[in-house]
């Protein structure tokens, strides 16, 4: 028995050592050789084969070793903070234009003309300084960039010579010839800068006006209201909603649309994806004499501007390798690494892209042969049109603290496409027509009347929407200018003695450390409970865990949502600042918003979703054939993950003719035209709810199956005997049944409502598109997504925080309402 | 007859999707371009698959959610069965005041230990690993309970008879508890790994590098790589979702018992 026992011991240790291990073990070993880390923003997994390839060549020559990890689009800003909190920042990365604005405003970033001496100062001058004023604060370069792109139009030559059709170089010619090929019955295609805000400098830079802007003094100035500038917005207006466009992100929908000729079915004019030339003609080599490319259309009376988005190379203030680092940026900024990735670019198939490099050389005389070589033939018609725009390229200075503001912009731009869909809707109606006709019938000149009329009703609501926002961006800019100043104004130097100092976490995990030691004492000197050892022995790690990664997290959160802070500070920079989170959150109206919607898909989810579960689940009560088949049918959402299945949704509900659901619909002439399910505020929550009302079908069917179960089959057959039918049998026997088990699933599906967040995230398009926020118009922001929206994206801990627990609150009320009402059943039973 | 005609209405509409999925992902790039879709591939390919595979990202994360997903589960089973024998068996002072406590921590929604769970998980240097995925839930509330339901419906005779023969506590709960708890383990071991293998939010705010990605992380990636490209965001897709489906349809009785007994599912 001893040698068993001790067998046992022995075992127990071997288990507890395991566990040990297969946690250690996910730690990961520490690399020796002397290793960059470079992060690059992609949208295309061959960028990383090719950094990888001119790390190799550069590890030749520099024994420095490159390690190449991709971001994606939609997560690299989180991931960059986040990583920038933690203190583990790569050495190098490549983010989007604005980006480095962010990241050196919170002291993350080397500058190039202070911190890396005349070679940095070298480095900027291979640039366009009209490139390099996005990325400078305070007189300091934090970027240099990498790669930009600029708007261009493609067209069919022969569609537009059919038509007599000249390209377009204005905005007014643009609109006229896209109304005229609309006339007859083709379409217009706009890429992912439909519908952004921050596409809207593009509309409005050419009359030299910015949205926002700061005097020399430092005081903010929104210009939003300016005539100008509204003439700006109502243009990007018109293109992107008043024509009748598939939506935007159709991807290589776009190709094959581009490739038809049939109208109805071809887009003959295609605005936006500098990428498109190499790949029309990689993919449809057969169209290469038949289509044009020519630079964005200038603005009537305005001077050339040209700028859409990019990306920018940016070193780490924490890397330890800060020179062999700049080495490699100043590697990758050759002519030669340059050339290569032009090369390199061109070569990939379906992907294939000409890179606009920013490099000056690049497009001088000394790099003239390169331009000739017969490598770059399949590019042949795309160089000139870009060499004409260079000189438009331009950037423009970030503004500090503009975050809410672009949001509230953005968010107006989205109530402006529902209006305008809406009005092009009831105007269409009026005349018997559906849009596509109504808009149809502008290229035909007939209506004009009513559009006339309509852009005039557009422009007073767009002029009553910036009105109505202008001192709400105003405030925000200022205030967060104010607290940047207060609060930045010192901490930057100080970071690495503040990171020493004691803070609420260092408290809180005392605290822990001291309950288990008094825990610990208490077991081993007080005899009574000595005796008990083993069984607190066996209770020890999950309350442990529970005191370490449940307590502790939630008494600092409970702190922290008392005080400001920024995640990228250390934590003892949290500020105290008494309610004011729960007054901000509730005041800005971002929570109440949340918990409306998160209402409205409780209220929409709950319902629906048991009324389905029971019909269902009373068929496959009735024991059909086959029933174990059945049951897997409706049982596999259950395993499925919801980010797959979003993903799934997301295509099924395409807001163009070229999405499934959209094309059901359409056939079989529910709609007149195609509905833009993910990109209206309108429908967008219902999306939502119905992938929530999908996925959750299962379970509660699983659930209403085992509580009919527990039906006395008596009661059924007693029923058919007395010629109940059908339906008289599942009303008044099968869910009477079932109560506790109706109740049960309202209950745990209300808790679910609230804590809603995977299906918003992926049907927003958050992971893919650097630009989406949770819904349009905020319209999927429900409770959890705001706190991430707090936390993660503007990075304010301590409004997440509150958040979370006005969430824990709301939780806490529900439960407490179910065990009310369980005890009150229990005893009247 | 009209049962038959709603099963078949439901049956459709929960499977749709899937077909969906399915017949995309068998479509060649050019199908994917035209200009009205269609509801059956012309040319299967699965040049879709060999596009998504060209990169170990999707077979890396892959291994990685079996090994997270593994490792959870495995320290879930032990703890939570030895603290749920000890919570139904034993009796000790502060027995039921404890478990109170244990219990309480379920009342805390995850979103509210998101802040500051990252924060303390950034303190300790764990951003960026997989322990924060595995480490923490080892000892989830929901576990300990479930075991301590399970076990204390275990006669106390067996354990007294094995206490009595000179058996230490922990080789009774090792020969007889565990022996004895197969439903139990089934149940809280499938809960478990599914969880793991399908969480998303914690993944997402706590992995930086791609190496240690688990799938639904690259699952949500696929729409910023492959934009546009329905194609081969399905085979992403079909590669998450199938082997679960797979796995499902073969012990569909255990899920479907182990979820109707928990009563709970995770998001």
């Amino acid at each position: 028995m001893n040698f068993a026992c001790f067998k046992v011991k022995r075992s127990l240790a071997q288990i507890i050592l395991c566990l040990c291990l297969v946690v250690i073990s996910s730690q990961g070993l520490a690399q020796t050789k002397k290793t960059i880390h470079f992060w690059a923003v992609t949208g295309s997994i061959l960028d990383v084969e090719m950094y990888r390839q001119l790390a190799t060549d550069f590890e030749k020559t520099s024994g420095v070793h490159v390690e190449v990890t991709p971001l994606a689009w939609g997560n690299f800003n989180t991931k960059y903070f986040a990583s920038m909190a933690a203190g583990i920042p790569p050495d190098v990365g490549v983010t989007n234009l604005g980006g480095p604005f962010d990241y050196s405003s919170v002291g993350g970033l080397v500058s190039f003309d202070a911190d890396l001496g005349l070679e940095g100062k070298e480095l900027i001058d291979k640039f366009d300084p009209k490139m390099l004023r996005i990325f400078q604060m305070n007189g300091q370069t934090y970027a240099v960039p990498n790669d930009v792109s600029t708007l261009v139009l493609f067209y069919r030559k022969d569609i537009l010579a059919k038509y007599e059709l000249k390209p377009p170089e204005t905005w007014s010619e643009l609109n006229t010839v896209i109304s005229r090929l609309e006339g007859k019955g083709h379409q217009f295609f706009f890429g992912f800068t439909n519908q952004s805000q921050w596409a809207l400098s593009l509309y409005t830079m050419p009359f030299g006006l910015r949205g926002l802007n700061v005097d020399a003094s430092g005081k903010a100035q929104v210009d939003w209201q300016k005539p100008e500038y509204i003439d700006g917005v109502m243009q990007a207006l018109k293109l992107w909603q008043m024509h009748d466009s598939p939506g935007r992100d159709l991807g290589p929908r776009a190709l094959g649309m581009f490739a038809e000729t049939t109208p109805g079915k071809s887009v003959a004019l295609i605005a936006d994806q500098p990428t498109l030339a190499s790949q029309l003609h990689r993919t449809r080599p057969e169209l290469d004499s038949k289509w044009g490319m020519v630079p964005w259309p200038q603005a009537d009376k305005g001077r050339p501007y040209n700028i859409m988005g990019g990306t920018a190379y940016v070193i780490f203030k924490r890397s330890a390798m800060r020179q062999e680092t700049f080495e490699w940026v100043k590697y990758l900024n050759s002519i030669d690494s340059q050339r290569k990735i032009i090369l390199h670019h061109l070569n990939r198939g379906d992907d294939s892209s000409l890179v606009i490099s920013p490099l000056k050389e690049m497009w001088g005389p000394i790099n003239a042969d390169f331009w000739q070589s017969s490598e770059l033939k399949s590019s042949a018609n795309q160089r000139p049109v870009i060499e004409t725009v260079l000189p438009s390229l331009q950037t423009i200075p970030s503004i500090h603290g503009a975050v809410e503001a672009n949001r509230l912009e953005a968010n107006l731009l989205d109530t402006m496409a529902t209006f305008i869909q809406d009005q092009l809707g009831a105007e269409a109606q009026k005349l018997g027509m559906s849009k596509s006709e109504l808009v149809k019938s502008w290229g035909l000149d007939r209506n004009l009347k009513v559009r006339e009329e309509l852009e005039r009703r557009i422009r007073a609501k767009l002029s009553e929407g910036y009105a109505k926002i202008s001192p709400d961006a105003l405030k925000g800019i200022d205030s967060e200018n104010l607290r940047y100043k207060e609060k930045f104004g010192d901490i930057i130097g100080r970071i690495p003695e503040l990171e020493r100092q004691a803070n609420a976490m260092t408290f809180a995990k005392a605290l822990a450390i001291l309950i288990s030691l008094i825990c610990v004492l208490a077991v081993g000197l007080n005899a009574r409970l000595r005796k008990y050892w083993i069984s607190y022995l066996f209770i020890a790690v999950p309350l442990a865990l529970a005191l370490y990664f449940v307590f502790v997290p939630a008494t600092v959160a409970l702190y922290l949502s008392f005080t400001e802070y920024h995640p990228v500070l250390p934590l003892a920079t949290a500020n105290w600042n008494g309610l004011k989170n729960y007054s901000d959150i509730f005041s800005s109206g971002d929570l109440t918003n949340g918990i409306m919607r998160t209402t409205i898909y409780a209220a929409a989810t709950l319902p629906i979703g048991i009324i389905l579960a029971l019909v269902f689940a009373y068929a496959l009560n009735s024991n059909p054939k086959g029933s174990r088949f059945w049951r897997f049918l409706y049982f596999s959402p259950l395993v499925t993950s919801v980010v797959s299945i979003a993903l799934i949704f997301s295509q099924l509900f395409l807001g163009s003719k070229q999405g499934w659901l959209n094309s059901l619909l359409l056939t079989t002439g529910l709609v007149r035209d195609p509905i833009p399910f993910l990109t209206s505020e309108r429908t967008f929550l219902y999306c939502i709810i119905v992938l929530a009302i999908w996925h959750g079908l299962a379970f509660t069917i699983l659930v209403f199956l085992a509580g009919f179960q527990q039906v006395p089959r008596e009661q059924f057959e007693a029923a058919s005997v007395d010629g109940a039918n059908n339906f008289r049998r599942f009303w008044n026997i099968a869910v009477p049944g079932i109560r506790p088990q109706v109740f049960f699933v309202s209950v745990l599906g209300l808790i679910g409502s609230f804590q809603v967040f995977e299906t918003v995230f992926m049907l927003a398009n958050k992971s893919g598109d650097a630009g989406a926020r949770f819904g349009p118009n905020d319209s999927g922001l429900t409770v959890v997504p705001l706190i991430y929206h707090y936390g993660f994206e503007t990075f304010e801990m301590g409004k997440a925080a509150a958040v979370a627990y006005v969430l824990f609150f709301i939780i806490l009320v529900i439960t407490g309402i179910q065990f009310k009402v369980y005890q009150t059943k229990e005893t009247t039973s | 007859m009209v049962n038959l005609a709603l099963l078949i209405l439901g049956a459709v509409s929960m499977v749709l999707p899937f077909y969906y999925m399915v017949v995309t992902s068998l479509k060649p790039n050019v199908e994917i371009g035209e200009a009205t879709p269609s509801f059956f591939p012309k040319h299967p390919t699965i040049q879709a698959y060999q596009d998504l595979l060209t990169t170990d990202l999707v077979y890396r994360s892959a291994i990685n959610s079996i090994l997270v997903a593994t490792k959870q589960t495995v320290g879930v089973l032990f703890f939570c069965t030895l603290a749920g024998y000890a919570f139904a068996k034993h009796r000790f002072p502060g027995r039921n005041a404890l478990f109170m406590i244990l219990l309480s921590t379920m009342m805390i929604p995850g979103a509210v230990l998101l802040v500051p769970s990252f924060l303390l998980y950034r303190d300790l240097g764990w951003l960026d690993t997989w322990i924060p995925l595995i480490l923490p839930g080892l000892g989830g509330a929901f576990g300990v309970f479930l075991a301590r339901q399970f076990i204390d419906k275990i006669p106390d005779s067996l354990v007294e008879c094995a206490r009595l023969e000179g058996c230490k506590e922990f080789a009774i709960y090792w020969k007889i508890i565990v022996p004895l708890s197969k439903p139990l383990i089934a149940t809280l071991g499938i809960l478990t790994f599914l969880g793991s293998w399908n969480s998303f939010l914690g993944p997402l705010i706590i992995l930086l590098n791609e190496k240690l990605f688990t799938l639904p992380l690259v699952v949500s990636m696929l729409q910023g790589r492959f934009p546009g490209k329905d194609n081969v965001q399905m085979a992403g897709s079909m590669i998450s979702i199938f082997p679960v489906l797979v796995l499902f349809f073969l012990f569909q009785k255990q899920v479907v018992e182990s979820l109707a007994n928990s009563g709970l599912k995770d998001g």
